[in-house]
């Protein structure tokens, strides 16, 4: 009995229902990386594609190679293409990384992120003067690097290093 | 069997009562005496474990004394004996002494082999090993041979990946330049091993220097051990060789209630710490203890003392280098504070500076505030601190630019005192009068004039390398941080003092206020009267803003009584376990314990192990390389050998999420820059068109949110809900 009005004490309230943080903000997070990861390796592949199509670079190598000169110069034009088959390739890697191990795949697409925006400091302040400086892809691809990291460092991308709670759907069971 | 020493616990009847908080009293009559001081610290006298392989154990500083010559170096004046060795005794060296500044006087004991000695001694050693002379000096400790330890010494696993690149190269640079000065590593240390064997063989009795002395209420009972050699670096791929070497340790007694004296606390000296982390309460479990006699495990070569056997890490910070290490320990801190944990796994574990019985005895570490204590320096040492862990692991609290190196105490080599191998021989009772303790301010071994003075040998107990009063000496209480904590007994005083002090506080916080609210009344009528008066205004507008700066201070005063009054309230609780014998947590005062790595620290497996050898060579030669073949972009790609080294290290480190992570975004920054460089007026448009866009979004969401509701209820949706 309540002491002062002499009626039956008032039920405990029920405490306040707190959203629940399921793993389907984990889910996002990883679709989202793998996405950008995706998209980073596409970019990759395109200069690719587009560096075969571009006929000045190769025709160069090949005008070397008949004339049976492999030159410094011949081979300096055709290593962008060799560095951004290998890139894409780390990529799309990352991306199917973070998919099935997300953990492992956050290093593994910050370690990418390392490689591509050395190799873009590098050709920036060491190879100045060659073509690739002049061209908007060494900007685009340390633009697009600089948002993936700083993504991957936001307490959203961070999710990816949190180990899995047992998985309660099939989705978080194969994500686990 | 009775305590022999037992008629000198003395009873409150005898002497006098407990003396109260910071009261300074005189030594008991019996302490006064040299018997009464012997039997005390006999009573307590520690025990000292050494690790396996260890060559030089305490020994009689006079002895010692007897064998060294006296040097001079003056400035700009190449050194010169003053008493050649056989001729110098304790009373030559008790003479006071003028010298012009800068003059540094030193005692030498043997002079360093030369390269042809040095290679006779190790092929003379490996005959010996091979003829069994090893074995049968472990079999003479284990049957409790006195003397020595034969055994010898491995470093085990991990030792290299532990250490990292620093104090690699900083060891290879070291050798590199004694070889350079016609001197090989190790040349000195083991001329010293051999002339100690020699005094072993004529005297093989181990003392220690005992002072007892009273400050503020406690009775401190100083052991001070004198090593003839620390033979750290050479012996033990340690920070430093030099001849002599001091170490010492206090227990701290005061009389119980019943006027008994009873050690409360202990302080082991560990390189050049000093505070609060020294030391220890006596029911502390971390204290290994036999009957009355706590146990030291001795660094091997370093004869630092540390309460647990195990292997220390621990840290050289270079003199030189602490300004920079300051703006860089800030650096990195702002950095690590602002990026967070990178890796979840790296977050605090609260049990971490916590040895493992504390757990079983009080269930779970305390969670102590405050920030990292930085370890008070010796004016004049290299700067050592323990890398234990901290109190947020989270924050590795390590100078980036400190040199890491391991300190075994492993405790599993000769023993000494009471019930060990051997036992102490009757100690030498050492105080301010003591002449060779008083009068000479000189080092006690060579001074190799080595810039960062960790190769210079140590002043005696009573001085610093400079000729000034060890703080471990004229204030032994405060060295260990005692001098704030009241002796048990003391306690309850100490706290009535302090609640009747609050009181009398609160009686005189209660009456101001009492007195200023009469005086804001005042004014508040003041006011009012002269409210609508317009030939008033200045008045009321001062009026005004008197009762808003008294009531300022009233408010301060009511905080002050009401923070007060939680305190009190605390005092009556803590009064309360301490009559109840509740002491509290024996370990809440330390900030970082300097704990032993444990196994599961250690970078795993040989490959660690096998990478950190070769390590430095590979990185060096890389730089060779790079000079011979790409010389115009040097400084480029040496930052990126170290970029790809401290990335391997990392990894075997099981650091590499954050230090991927930390590279990753230091790269993003460098290219954000880049960009921001070479399209500036683009990056401010985009910025201005990004908040350009913010703004219309923000506004029409606003826009079509009002209409949405324009025509529902208007009741908030607190109150719907």
């Amino acid at each position: 009995m309540s002491p002062v009005s002499g009626l039956p004490p008032a039920p405990a309230p029920a405490p306040p229902q707190l959203p629940q943080r399921s793993g389907g903000q984990r889910r996002w997070t990883v679709q989202l990386a793998a996405a950008v990861l995706a998209a980073q390796a596409v970019f990759f592949a395109g200069v690719l594609v587009w560096s075969f199509f571009d006929g000045h670079w190769l025709t160069d190598l090949e005008l070397e190679l008949l004339n049976f000169r492999l030159t410094i110069a011949a081979l300096s034009a055709a290593h962008y293409v060799v560095i951004f088959g290998p890139l894409a390739l780390l990529s799309l890697a990352g991306a199917l990384l973070v998919l099935l191990r997300p953990r492992p795949g956050w290093v593994f697409a910050m370690a990418v992120q390392c490689v591509v925006l050395f190799l873009g400091l590098e050709i920036y302040f060491i190879e100045r003067g060659d073509d690739i400086v002049e061209l908007p892809i060494l900007y685009l691809m340390m633009l697009g690097s600089i948002l993936i990291v700083i993504f991957l460092n936001s307490p959203e991308g961070r999710l990816l290093l949190v180990r899995a709670a047992p998985p309660r759907d099939s989705h978080d069971r194969r994500l686990a | 069997m009775s305590d022999p020493t037992s008629e000198f616990i003395f009873s409150a009847s005898e002497t006098h009562a407990p003396p109260g908080p910071g009261v300074h009293t005189h030594l008991d009559a019996r302490l006064e005496s040299q018997a009464g001081r012997l039997a005390l610290l006999r009573r307590y006298e520690p025990i000292m474990k050494f690790t396996r392989g260890e060559q030089f154990f305490p020994m009689d500083a006079e002895t010692y004394i007897r064998c060294c010559s006296l040097w001079i170096k003056r400035p700009k004046e190449e050194p010169r004996q003053l008493i050649p060795a056989g001729q110098l005794t304790p009373d030559l060296l008790a003479e006071l002494y003028q010298d012009e500044f800068g003059t540094v006087r030193y005692l030498q004991f043997t002079e360093p082999l030369k390269a042809t000695e040095m290679a006779a001694m190790a092929l003379r050693r490996t005959q010996a090993r091979r003829k069994g002379d090893a074995k049968a000096g472990e079999d003479h400790v284990a049957a409790g041979g006195k003397g020595f330890d034969a055994g010898v010494f491995n470093a085990g696993t991990g030792r290299l990946a532990r250490v990292g690149y620093t104090s690699r190269i900083i060891d290879a640079l070291f050798s590199v330049s004694l070889l350079a000065r016609g001197r090989v590593p190790g040349d000195l240390a083991t001329a010293a091993a051999e002339g100690y064997h020699m005094l072993l063989a004529a005297d093989d009795r181990h003392i220690y220097h005992g002072r007892v002395v009273e400050e503020g209420g406690w009775i401190v009972l100083q052991y001070w051990f004198f090593y003839l050699y620390n033979n750290w670096r050479s012996g033990f791929n340690g920070a430093n060789d030099h001849e002599a070497d001091w170490e010492m340790v206090c227990i701290y007694l005061a009389h119980d209630a019943g006027g008994h004296l009873q050690p409360e606390w202990v302080a082991f000296a560990s390189h050049d710490y000093a505070g609060d982390d020294l030391r220890r309460r006596w029911d502390d479990p971390e204290i290994q203890k036999v009957g009355h006699h706590p146990v030291i495990f001795s660094g091997a070569g370093s004869h630092s003392s540390y309460f647990s056997a195990g292997e220390y890490l621990t840290e050289l910070e270079l003199k030189f280098l602490a300004p920079v290490s300051r703006l860089v320990d800030f650096v990195v801190g702002r950095w690590r504070a602002i990026q967070g944990p990178s890796d979840p796994d790296e977050l605090p574990r609260p049990n971490d500076q916590y040895p493992a019985s504390y757990a079983a005895h009080y269930g779970s570490a305390p969670s102590t505030p405050g920030a990292q204590a930085s370890p008070a320096l010796a004016p004049d040492a290299p700067a050592v601190s323990g890398a234990g862990s901290a109190q947020d692991p989270g924050f590795d609290p390590s100078s980036v630019l400190a040199i890491p190196f391991v300190d075994y105490a492993r405790g599993d080599g000769f023993a000494l005192g009471p019930g060990q191998v051997d036992a102490w021989s009757t100690p030498c009772l050492i105080d301010e009068n003591t002449g060779w303790v008083r009068a000479y301010r000189g080092l006690w071994g060579l001074y190799t004039q080595d810039p960062f003075a960790g190769e210079d040998a140590p002043a005696g107990p009573m001085y610093n390398r400079d000729g000034s009063v060890r703080r471990a000496w004229f204030d032994p209480v405060g060295w260990a941080g005692l001098d704030k904590v009241s002796p048990r007994a003391a306690l309850p005083a100490t706290v009535e003092a302090q609640k009747a002090a609050l009181r009398t506080r609160q009686l005189q916080l209660r009456d101001e206020v009492q007195e200023q609210q009469s005086f804001l009344r005042g004014l508040d009528v003041q006011a009012a009267a002269m409210r609508n008066q317009p030939h008033l205004q200045r008045s009321y507008l001062g009026t005004m803003a008197r009762i808003e700066a008294v009531s300022r201070a009233v408010a301060q005063r009511q905080d002050e009584i009401a923070a007060n009054d939680a305190l009190l309230e605390s005092l009556d609780r803590y009064a309360a376990n301490i009559a109840g014998g509740l002491l509290g947590d024996p370990r809440a005062h330390i900030r970082r314990a300097h704990t032993p790595a444990a196994r599961s620290d250690l970078p795993a497996g040989r490959v660690a192990e096998l990478w950190a050898a070769i390590s430095v060579t590979v990185l060096l030669v890389a730089f060779i390389v790079l000079f011979l073949v790409k010389p115009g972009v040097l400084p480029f790609w040496m930052a990126t050998i170290v970029a790809l080294f401290a990335f391997v290290e990392a990894g075997l480190r099981g650091t590499f999420t954050r230090v991927v992570g930390s590279f990753a975004v230091g790269l993003g920054v460098i290219a954000g820059l880049v960009l921001v460089y070479e399209f500036f007026w683009w990056v401010i448009g985009a910025i201005v068109l990004a908040l350009a866009l913010y703004i219309l979004y923000d506004n029409l969401r606003e826009l079509t949110r009002r209409s949405g509701t324009s025509g529902g209820s208007s009741t908030p949706p607190s109150a719907s809900a």
